[in-house]
């Protein structure tokens, strides 16, 4: 029988490095065990089209399910003020560059700061349109988002455009959210100025 | 189907083809350098000159692979980084857009997000030493440039114009004047913005030099009408009128009392501006007089070096602000402002040991500004902002021995803001980091890359918000040749992300994110003209929500991916197509009736064919198939069902065809069609359609890019696409992309070659 070639020194010390390491490592990726809750409904449904996962970053909004609200984003998400939120909190907080670098974990940041500051949230997206860009989807909606806290309740509106994509399995993901303000009557404020005005220094 | 975590699936594939790898590599002829990574920015001329190179457009280059699995995408990338940032510097070369990327058919290559990112990183670097460059110029050299482009509904005008005159051979003025108008027909909007900047430049000597500019801009957005009766909106208009003045200087190898100092770059500023502004809600105003100065000492000295980097300003300003409350002007008294800004950087590099390099940095921040609030505050009106931020860092990389490279980075940093007024915004963040890299070649054609990282943020904020977020990743990644034809690829990959808030049932929001993956490819060479692969994948995602009243949103996420891969280069055709078949598991941890499936089968066959040097064709073809249902068990007996509920087919098919009469001119047309079914599943397996949609579409396009004249060149994309089908927007049902520019350039030094009469 041909006996086969020895690995040799360096060999051996690799794969052993490989298996203590694999071993350990484990150790330090652990999960919490939480505690289990009861009678809630699950929000979550496979985002097989771009309207699911738009749907799902909505009840993930209002039920405060911010794992699902991240999930919804992709990992080089952005989000781009309408122009005119931008020069707005350019007044409000001088030199402060709210908007620059807005990454998926800023933007969970913030929206669990708007959710943490109110009683509740809904959100009420329109219909809208969807375009063909290649192989992405954009998806245009209109907004209603209400803030209710102990001193009333705050609207906001105007309209907001996703930029899905399709990642493995066939599901939608959104990379990029920009929100236009819109005109209303009475005037109100976009969700856009809202997450300005939101988002804390250094984060 | 039982189903194998990343881990333990990582951990098997890599010590199977360690094992079975290990002993066939002395056996393979020395093989070619790896590069695994795949961009150099210095690589071996031996190297490259061997290869085939596919196109250029500067300092970005892209190669035929030696190999299958060397490079991104199917090609092997170089870019010049020395290259780019001296065609950033140059400020007629800045802006111009670089040449596109074709295949070997004419057709475009997309960047990868390693080539971007390096491309953004030397951005960075020339847009840092702009700043701080006072340049004279080389003489009278007046450029004018127009642009427009066309996107669907948005559409952008732009004239830009720049010279200098050299009054004498130290001194010369400059102008640059710029306007800009853009439009969106969607959301109506408007923006207009004008800059006019006049300078002075003047050079003392070669080591010092000085510049005098004043600067206006101007802009203004509205929302225009869009229906009879509503009139324009006005949504902010502004302008800013500055004049600065600068003296930079240098001084090699400064000596005091005979100790080198080291080299000292300094300068001093003084600047001056006013800003006035008009939204809706308010009418304002701003002027500052700022001073500022910079100095920075570098000092080589026995296997090192060190340099030090400080920069601070100090401005007067005086800020008022009238808001339109109901019919009343309401404006408070205007506020006077003292702000001011130092930052300190320092740096040592040091050689500790043979192939061992260490470097340390710190940096200090400490920023004071004032403005006029917006919180109405019986502490007056007068915000007081002041910001401090500390860091430091270490990095270190050793070669202990040949083939073996260690890197470890730490750092600590501290950032924190306080509001006089806005409390709510007050913030203090301490964040902690670890990581190392391994990177070792064990025995030919092998390669290791081991990382591990370890983050650790806290947040102290006057909300729910503070707590901490804690990060570790760790990575693991192996590369082998293991015959000429034949190469594999294994890697794992796991993160554990963990939110803990303070107040644990105020914020209910204390999460851990778990994500593993685990894949390995071989690539496989059986002829010269055919490569084949394929690659196995599994991922993890388990989300817990640790508060009861979210945990029931809980789940694992697992998905499974096989997917077969060929390219196939036949005479002047090339045909490439790959298959996937995937699966992924939603399993709830406390919800077992809302588990779910989707699985998928998907298929993509593309055909390139070169007709003749000028004619060619691109043929793809897609299809995708998926279903998905719930995925339970009725008993905690028996094992999950898969219980189909929605099956959705998709089909795009795509030809396009290329023709290049000129070297300057190229023209396209394409066809697409995409048509997707839904079906819902009853029991029974009875299909039952529920929404059908067909989108058909047509473009044709041209590409001009010719010197017109001796100074005047003219580059053009124009392209207008016609869809029809099911739940088409009007916008989409026709539009035009277009992308152009004239170049006016009466005294320029040398000609381009670009589109030459032939």
């Amino acid at each position: 029988m041909k006996r086969l070639p020895r690995l040799g020194i360096r060999g051996v010390l690799t794969l052993a490095t490989f298996a203590l390491a694999g071993s350990q490592a484990c150790l330090f990726f652990e999960t919490r065990t939480p505690d289990e809750g009861g009678g809630e409904e699950s929000f979550w449904q496979p985002p097989t089209s771009p309207s699911i996962i738009v749907t799902n970053l909505e009840v993930a909004f209002e039920n405060e399910i911010f794992n699902d609200y991240r999930r919804a984003l992709t990992s080089d998400f952005a989000f781009d003020p309408d122009d005119a939120d931008s020069f707005q909190i350019e007044i409000e907080r001088p030199g402060e560059r709210v908007f620059t670098n807005w990454t998926r974990d800023v933007e969970v940041q913030v929206a669990e700061g708007i959710v943490a500051s109110a009683e509740s949230v809904s959100v009420n997206f329109e219909i809208g349109t969807e375009e063909i860009l290649g192989d992405d989807r954009l998806l245009k909606k209109k907004y209603i988002l209400s803030v209710i806290a102990g001193t009333g309740t705050s609207t906001f509106q105007g309209e907001a455009w996703f930029y899905t994509r399709q990642v493995a399995a066939g599901e939608w993901f959104i990379y990029r959210w920009v929100d236009i303000r819109t005109p209303s009557d009475p005037p109100s404020t976009s969700w856009g100025l809202l997450k300005g005005r939101s988002r804390l220094p250094g984060s | 189907m039982s189903r194998v975590s990343p881990g333990r699936f990582a951990l098997l594939s890599t010590f199977v083809f360690v094992v079975i790898a290990a002993p066939l590599a002395p056996r393979v002829a020395r093989a070619e350098t790896v590069n695994a990574d795949s961009v150099a920015a210095a690589v071996a001329d031996s190297t490259l000159a061997a290869r085939k190179k596919v196109s250029t457009n500067g300092p970005v280059t892209v190669y035929e692979e030696s190999y299958p699995g060397e490079g991104i995408e199917g090609f092997y990338w170089t870019f010049d980084k020395a290259a780019e940032l001296v065609r950033l510097l140059d400020k007629t070369q800045r802006d111009k857009p670089l040449d596109p990327l074709r295949d070997l058919f004419g057709f475009d290559i997309v960047l990868p997000d390693t080539i971007r990112a390096l491309q953004d990183s030397v951005r960075a670097v020339a847009d840092s030493i702009l700043a701080v460059t006072i340049d004279v110029g080389t003489g009278f050299d007046p450029r004018y440039r127009s642009s427009y482009v066309e996107q669907k509904d948005d559409f952008r005008l732009s004239h830009d114009f720049d010279t200098s005159y050299l009054l004498t051979r130290a001194a010369s003025i400059n102008l640059v004047a710029s306007d800009g108008n853009t439009f969106n027909e969607s959301t109506r909007k408007f923006t207009h913005d004008r800059t006019l900047t006049p300078s002075f430049t003047f050079r003392f000597n070669d080591d010092v030099n000085s510049s005098l500019s004043m600067s206006r801009s101007d802009s203004r957005q509205e929302r225009l009408a869009s229906a009879p009766g509503e009139s324009d909106l006005v949504e902010n208009d502004a302008d800013n009128t500055s004049v600065t003045a600068r003296i930079q200087g240098r001084r090699a190898e400064n000596r005091l009392r005979g100790i080198l100092l080291g080299d000292v770059d300094a300068g001093i500023g003084l600047s001056g501006n006013k800003r006035n502004y008009n939204t809706p809600v308010s009418r304002g105003s701003q002027e500052q007089v700022s001073p500022n100065w910079n100095l920075k000492i570098a000092r080589p000295h026995d296997a090192g070096r060190f340099s030090l980097d400080y920069a601070g300003d100090l401005g007067r300003a005086r800020s008022s602000e009238t808001r339109f409350a109901d019919s009343l002007d309401v404006g408070p008294p205007p506020t006077r402002d003292l702000n001011f800004s130092n930052r300190f950087n320092g740096t040592l590099d040091q050689t500790v040991a043979p192939s061992t390099e260490l470097r340390l940095t710190g940096g200090l921040s400490r920023q004071r500004f004032q403005y006029i609030s917006q919180v109405d505050s019986l502490r007056g009106r007068q915000e007081t902002r002041n910001q401090t931020s500390d860091q430091l860092d270490a990095s270190l990389t050793s070669t202990p021995m040949e083939k073996l490279t260690v890197k470890g980075n730490a750092g600590i940093s501290r950032s924190g803001s306080d509001y006089d007024l806005e409390r709510r915004l007050f913030s203090r963040v301490v964040s902690r980091s670890a990581d190392s890299e391994v990177n070792y070649e064990p025995w030919e054609g092998g390669k290791v890359i081991a990382k591990f990282e370890r983050t650790a943020e806290d947040r102290d904020y006057l909300n729910l918000q503070a707590g901490q977020v804690k990060a570790r990743k760790a990575s693991f990644d192996y590369t082998q040749r293991i015959t000429r034809n034949v190469n594999l690829d294994a890697g794992y990959f796991v993160k554990l992300d963990s939110f803990f808030f303070d107040d644990f049932d105020g914020n209910k929001g204390d999460r851990d994110l778990l994500y593993e993956r685990a894949n390995f490819v071989v690539r496989y060479t059986p002829i010269a003209p055919l490569n084949t692969s394929l690659r196995m994948e599994t991922r993890q995602n388990q989300s817990v929500n640790i508060h009861p009243s979210k945990s029931a949103d809980n789940k694992t996420d697992e998905t499974y991916v096989i997917e077969p891969t060929y390219t196939l280069r036949v005479g002047k055709a090339s045909f490439d197509g790959g298959f996937t078949a995937d699966a992924t598991y939603s399993v709830y941890d406390f919800k077992e009736a809302s588990n779910f499936l989707v699985r998928r089968f998907a298929t993509r066959q593309k055909w390139q064919q070169a007709i003749t040097d000028r004619l060619s064709t691109e043929t793809i073809f897609t299809y995708d198939l998926n279903d998905e249902g719930s995925y339970t068990r009725s008993s905690s007996a028996t094992g999950r069902l898969f219980a189909r509920s929605r099956e959705t087919r998709r089909h795009k098919e795509s030809l396009e065809v290329r023709y290049q009469p000129r070297r300057w001119l190229r023209t396209n047309v394409l066809y697409r069609q995409d048509s997707d079914e839904q079906f819902s599943i009853q029991s029974g397996g009875k299909k039952t359609q529920t929404t059908e949609r067909d989108v058909y579409e047509l473009g044709c396009g041209i590409n001009v890019k010719r010197r017109l004249f001796k100074h005047v060149s003219l580059d053009l994309d124009y392209a207008l696409t016609q869809k029809r089908g099911d739940r088409i927007s009007e916008l989409e049902k026709r539009f035009y992309n277009v992308r152009a520019s004239i170049e006016y350039q009466p005294f320029a030094k040398k000609a381009s070659d670009e589109g030459t009469v032939e």
